[in-house]
């Protein structure tokens, strides 16, 4: 096996042929008049990493060293075949370093599989014993905390006159809600709404002026607050915070970069749900409004008005759409799936109307044909429109159906 | 500049894998884990001795022989000496009462090791390192670094920071002059005023370009460190030169971010090996010292004291 030898004075290097004998390693200068091989015992070669690169050295006997450089896998098989208990190859880390592919490409699949087993049991386990350990009114102080240092920050308009009406609108349904809901209206292009723990809901204008008609804003209204009823905020906080802490606990040098990732992905606007949870929220809303006799449809048309308003605009404006609000059609086809095996009572109510016209005044310059429309929805709840009055009688009609 | 041209064999190279060395790292990581940070310092001897096989000088690779046991003596020492300065600060601000004085004690003997870990770190480090089987060594004193360095920092003070520069310039100055390898001398010839110029225009391009010149800036003063590097040896001359640039930097600087966050930081051994391959194929020694008659000269020192002290201040010195 071929080498370079240094003798420890010089930096000469030395041209060497190099072989490996039971007692000791046999080192032949090529290029000189060196005559006499150099023996190196095999008690006084030093500790040295071979495999796991390309080139090793070994270096021999007291300060200064002699040393050899060689490729590092001939030389290694050649001392595995002629003296196997070598004990100058470090054990420790080259027990790891000499695996193959195989057996790493396996450890590393049993790494990522304790991972996603983490992730997808044990986290959401912990995630919930540690939210049923928070009790409903630190839910909403926290609520109130992230509502009030968020909706002062500088780029923040909240429209006083809308929120105040939107609350009045949202609190003449009856809710049967445990939390104290509160919404703010924020003046934003954003065709979205989002919900804090311990009841906050905000809803940008963008997506307030996108609506026609108040069921669309009752269903909105109960789908937020289906998530604050849920605890659906507080339980993606906590999984978010769970994993920060994971991760930087992994990654100590690294946690600069991580929180950055980590916040992004936590960032209010962009918190999205599961599927599970968003449909949890649509059924959650779809009780109220029927609770309320406010046409069901309302929520479709929410979706529908939603999913064209978003496929019209820019592309840039999707994703903050469809990160929040995912696979709207499968949402829209559960719905109408829904509403064919439930026969709900529509009530018309004024009060509402009159709220949402204050709400919404651009309603009044639509156009002709989605004035038809109303009239047409208006039609469809004729007959139920003269009980207005009655709405006590209806309400126990209703509860006797279900 | 007189430079003259060596084969091209004069350059340095790095042959690591990042798949090796993701496979030490996680090693090291776990046995640091399960022996509570006491297999700390034989993961870092093992960084090390990794580090310094992949690089390769003129065909030959450079050899890193610190051992664990050495370094965890030194670390025994160190976190001693820390707890003897802790201890002491907490009884003055306990007994004496004065809090403020014992803050200002703990800082005080801080700064007043400093001297001592960079020079105790530069001398293991150096000693532990060769090429060629040819010992690199460190010759400087505690007292010409402190000399250097508290004359330095209250001319910073008096001259609110311009005096900087020059400081830079002479600590950098004192550590290279006084270094060896075998009977070849280093030395740097880097200016105060030439490195304030380059602080001051990098600043202000840096604030004009929103922080985007900040990569060629770095590899100016990459280059200017590393190209007022000299070597001499028995009359004969050599330099460094570094080739790094900013739009090499630049690139650099963007892929390893994107394999950081693509791979949630798993790539971290993929990144630090494009680092090390670009800085090291931008540097190569010019000159006619003949790197093939270094003589040694240097004795193994045995006080790793430095070596830990310099982790503990996480000072990074190589």
């Amino acid at each position: 096996m071929q080498g370079i030898y240094f003798d420890g004075v010089s930096s000469q290097p030395r041209q060497a042929e190099i072989s490996i004998h039971p007692a000791y390693i046999e080192i032949i200068l090529l290029s000189e008049e060196y005559t006499q091989p150099i023996l190196w015992d095999h008690a006084r070669i030093h500790a040295a990493d071979i495999p796991g690169s390309s080139k090793a050295a070994i270096k021999y006997g007291d300060f200064p060293f002699q040393c050899i450089e060689v490729e590092a896998k001939p030389f290694y098989q050649e001392l595995k075949e002629v003296y196997p208990g070598a004990h100058y190859i470090k054990t420790a880390n080259n027990f790891f370093l000499g695996l193959n592919t195989q057996w790493l490409v396996g450890a590393l699949a049993a790494m990522v599989g304790v991972v996603l087993g983490f992730y997808f049991l044990v986290l959401p386990f912990l995630v919930d014993v540690t939210v049923d350990l928070i009790p409903t009114q630190t839910e909403a102080k926290l609520g109130r905390q992230m509502a009030d240092s968020w909706l002062t920050g500088t780029d923040v308009k909240i429209d006083k006159e809308r929120t105040e009406l939107v609350n009045q609108f949202y609190h003449h349904l009856n809710t049967n809600s445990s939390y104290d809901i509160r919404i703010s209206v924020v003046d934003n292009e954003v065709k979205n709404a989002f919900a804090l723990p311990g009841g906050q809901i905000v809803i940008f204008t963008g997506l307030l002026n996108e609506m026609k008609t108040y069921p669309e804003l009752v269903a909105l209204l109960g789908h937020e607050a289906g998530h604050i009823e849920n605890r659906h905020t507080l339980k993606s906080m906590i999984k978010n915070l769970a994993l920060y802490l994971c991760v930087s606990i992994i990654f100590q040098d690294l946690n600069g970069i991580m929180a950055v990732l980590v916040d992004n992905a936590a960032s209010l606007q962009r918190l999205s749900y599961s599927r599970s949870l968003e449909a949890e929220s649509d059924e959650f809303g779809l009780q109220l409004m029927l609770r309320n006799h406010i046409d069901p449809k309302g929520m479709k048309l929410l979706f529908e008005r939603l999913k064209d308003g978003n496929s019209k605009v820019e592309n840039l404006e999707i994703p903050e759409f469809l990160t929040t609000h995912p696979s709207i059609d499968s949402r829209i086809s559960e719905l109408e799936n829904k509403l064919t095996k439930i026969r709900p009572i529509v009530v018309h109510s004024d009060s509402l109307q009159c709220y949402w016209e204050k709400i919404n005044p651009e309603e009044e310059l639509a156009t002709d044909e989605e004035a038809k429309e109303d009239e047409d929805f208006d039609e469809a709840t004729e007959e139920v429109e003269a009980d207005e009055d009655k709405p006590e009688a209806e309400a126990e009609k209703a509860k006797e159906e279900e | 500049m007189d430079a003259i041209h060596l084969p091209k064999d004069n350059k340095f190279g790095f042959h690591g894998d990042g798949g090796s060395l993701f496979k030490l790292f996680i090693v090291n990581f776990f046995l640091t884990l399960i022996t509570f940070g006491i297999y700390y310092p034989w993961a870092k001897a093992a960084f090390l001795q990794y580090f310094y096989r992949q690089t390769e000088f003129s065909g030959n690779r450079f050899q890193f022989h610190g051992t664990g046991k050495e370094m965890f003596i030194g670390m025994i020492k160190s976190v001693g000496i820390f707890l003897i300065i802790g201890a002491v600060s907490a009884a003055i601000a306990k007994l004496a009462e004065a809090p403020v004085a014992a803050v200002i004690f703990f800082y005080l003997c801080i700064i007043a090791l400093l001297p001592f870990a960079i020079v105790g770190s530069l001398r293991y480090r150096l000693s532990r390192s060769s090429w060629r089987g040819i010992h690199f060594g460190y010759r400087g004193t505690v007292k010409d670094m402190a000399t250097v360095y508290i004359k330095g920092i209250l001319l910073s003070i008096v001259t609110l920071g311009i005096y900087s520069a020059w400081l830079i310039v002479s600590v950098e100055k004192e550590v290279k002059s006084n270094i060896r390898m075998g009977n070849l001398e280093f030395d740097y010839d880097g200016k105060g005023g030439e490195l304030f110029v380059k602080f001051i225009v990098g600043y202000l391009l840096t604030l004009l370009t929103l922080g985007i010149y900040s990569f060629w800036w770095l590899a100016d003063l990459h280059n200017y460190s590393n190209n007022n590097t000299f070597m001499y040896q028995e009359g004969k001359t050599a330099k460094l030169n570094s080739t790094v640039t900013g739009g090499g930097l630049f690139k650099l600087g963007i892929v390893n971010f994107f394999i950081l966050v693509f791979t949630l930081g798993f790539g971290l051994p993929w990144t630090i090996v494009r680092n090390s391959q670009y800085y090291c194929e931008n540097l190569s020694v010019e000159g006619d010292i003949d790197l093939a008659s270094i003589q040694q000269t240097e004795f193994a020192y045995t006080d790793a004291t430095g070596e830990e002290l310099a982790d503990g201040f996480d000072l990074n010195v190589i």
